[in-house]
């Protein structure tokens, strides 16, 4: 009986554990396909709470991955371009396409990029499984993140349907846990994307490389 | 020194690893015969041969003007999070520290600074240019003791001061504002193109597919600016055009495209006082001429790239 005590609060990690790592599988499954979503909501910004719009564009088996920003406004034209190796931070204003190896980047805050990406999210944030929730989109399962050191956020939030495994909200929380951004995809669908149409940026930019 | 590329978008300089995003300076007069500091070519011998196996970019070429035909040599390098930049000619050598904020999405900020040294004379200058959300700025202030074009090919800023500095600011989605003051040379190719002065000069700028530019300028007397710019197909290329009218007329324009997987950069600056200027960069050669009033000028140049600098 001892044993068993001792035994059960394992037996049952081992069990979420697993099932964090099924739901992940599940969505990584489900998103392998090239994809693009809108993901839009409310972000704190040093000036306040701004509204975001970006596009994401996905083609999980090149590793492949484009947000385009739309809002807010002193971002729009601005882009990022995800490959397996590097960033590319397109800056409309300075019309500069600075290129990074993934491990010097700059992607705080932008934990939603690799929304597709479930094994590069896996190793910057630890999920567990706090339960089911109904939404919009049906029954889903909700994940809470604890974010590694430098990810600019400190816990994260993560919905996924449990009939169309794929994100569909995250929360971004500081160590506080006040709201650092609130976003939903919209407008998924599967779509014949182009590895060039993912790459392509504006002729007459600077590159920068790091 | 007038900032070129004023359409709000792609206003960076071009160039073979060039220092500072603006064409500098612009030479009083006819400079003194050159006094060669001793030791200074063993130095760039080794310099030369030595140096080149440690850059990340190294750019060789030739320069040819009517008072002088050298060898040039750049090469770049990174440092604990500095990138260390190398210059030399046959009779100038520069060295510079640069290094840059990180902002992801949000923006980027370099900033930096040059020594050079050359015949009877050095000159040093600090720069900051980038942007951050809404806001872009480009500064940079010099100080020489004899004119740039001793210290570095193509540079035309005078002896003593010059600097410029450049803020642009977006109204909106669509729209931007940049304003610019400016003292030294015009900045339109190798060779100056007038006398170096102060130069101001505001611009707005649109985007309704491609983007509109109007401005109002001053420099010697005012002039008005007029520019479109928009890409030209679906890979991404770019064509501008750029005109300013008045006690100032140039007209540039400027083509960004590919060829296979490379990048094509071509310029053409038609100016008067008669002034001509054609810049073209492809696969790592870059090749620029002026000829003007002063002459003529010619650059050739190709440059490596090594490590991750290489794609």
């Amino acid at each position: 009986m001892r044993k068993t005590g001792v035994l059960l609060p394992l037996f049952l990690g081992v069990v979420l554990a697993q099932s964090v790592s099924g739901i992940l599988g599940r969505v990584e499954e489900n998103l392998s396909t090239p994809w693009q979503a809108v993901i839009q909501g409310k972000i704190q910004t040093p000036s306040g709470e701004e509204a975001l719009l970006a596009r994401v564009y996905a083609l999980p088996k090149e590793n492949l991955f484009r947000v385009e920003f739309e809002k807010p406004a002193s971002l729009e034209g601005n882009f990022v371009v995800i490959t397996e190796k590097e960033v590319w931070n397109y800056l409309f204003l300075t019309n500069q396409l600075v290129i990074s190896p993934k491990e010097k980047a700059q992607i705080q805050g932008l934990g939603f990029t690799p929304l597709g990406d479930v094994k590069d999210l896996a190793e910057r944030v630890s999920f567990r499984l706090v339960g089911e929730v109904r939404l919009e989109e049906g029954p889903a399962w909700k994940l809470l993140g604890q974010a590694k050191e430098g990810q600019g956020f400190a816990q994260m939030e993560l919905y996924v349907p449990k009939a169309d495994p794929r994100p569909v909200r995250f929360v971004f929380l500081d160590e506080e846990r006040k709201v650092l951004a609130h976003l939903r995809v919209t407008s998924f669908k599967r779509a014949p994307l182009k590895p060039q149409a993912l790459l392509r940026y504006p002729k007459d930019a600077q590159v920068v490389r790091r | 020194m007038l900032p070129r590329g004023l359409t709000g978008v792609g206003a960076v300089r071009k160039g073979v690893g060039m220092w500072l995003p603006a064409k500098s300076p612009s030479p009083t007069g006819t400079r003194s015969a050159p006094m060669r500091p001793r030791g200074l070519k063993g130095a760039l011998i080794l310099l030369f041969l030595g140096l080149p196996a440690l850059a990340q970019t190294l750019t060789l070429g030739g320069y040819v003007d009517k008072s002088q035909l050298t060898p040039t040599l750049e090469l770049s390098h990174p440092f604990s999070g500095f990138t260390f930049e190398l210059r030399a000619t046959r009779e100038a050598l520069g060295l510079g520290l640069q290094r840059a904020l990180e902002l992801g999405p949000i923006g980027r900020l370099a900033y930096g600074g040059l020594v050079a040294l050359g015949p009877g004379g050095a000159g040093g200058r600090v720069f900051l240019q980038g942007g951050v959300g809404p806001v872009a700025l480009e500064a940079a202030l010099a100080y020489a003791a004899l004119p740039w074009k001793a210290l570095w090919v193509g540079e035309n800023d005078p002896k003593g001061l010059s600097g410029r500095l450049k803020g642009r600011f977006r109204l909106s989605s669509r729209e931007v504002l940049a304003l610019s003051l400016a003292y030294g040379d015009a900045g339109l190719g190798l060779l100056p193109w007038g006398r170096p002065t102060w130069g101001l000069e505001g611009v707005y700028a649109f985007r309704e597919g491609p983007t509109y530019t109007v401005g109002l300028g001053h420099r010697g007397g005012p002039y008005g600016l007029f520019g479109l710019k928009g890409e030209l197909d679906e890979e991404g290329s770019v064509g501008e055009v750029l005109l300013r009218a008045g006690a100032r007329t140039a007209l540039e324009a400027r083509l960004y495209t590919s060829i296979g997987e490379d990048a094509l950069r071509l310029r053409l600056a038609l100016a008067y006082p008669l002034y001509l200027a054609l810049e073209g960069e492809w696969r790592g050669l870059g090749l620029e001429g002026a000829c003007g009033q002063e002459g003529y000028a010619l650059w050739l140049r190709y440059r490596w790239a090594f490590g991750s600098e290489g794609r």
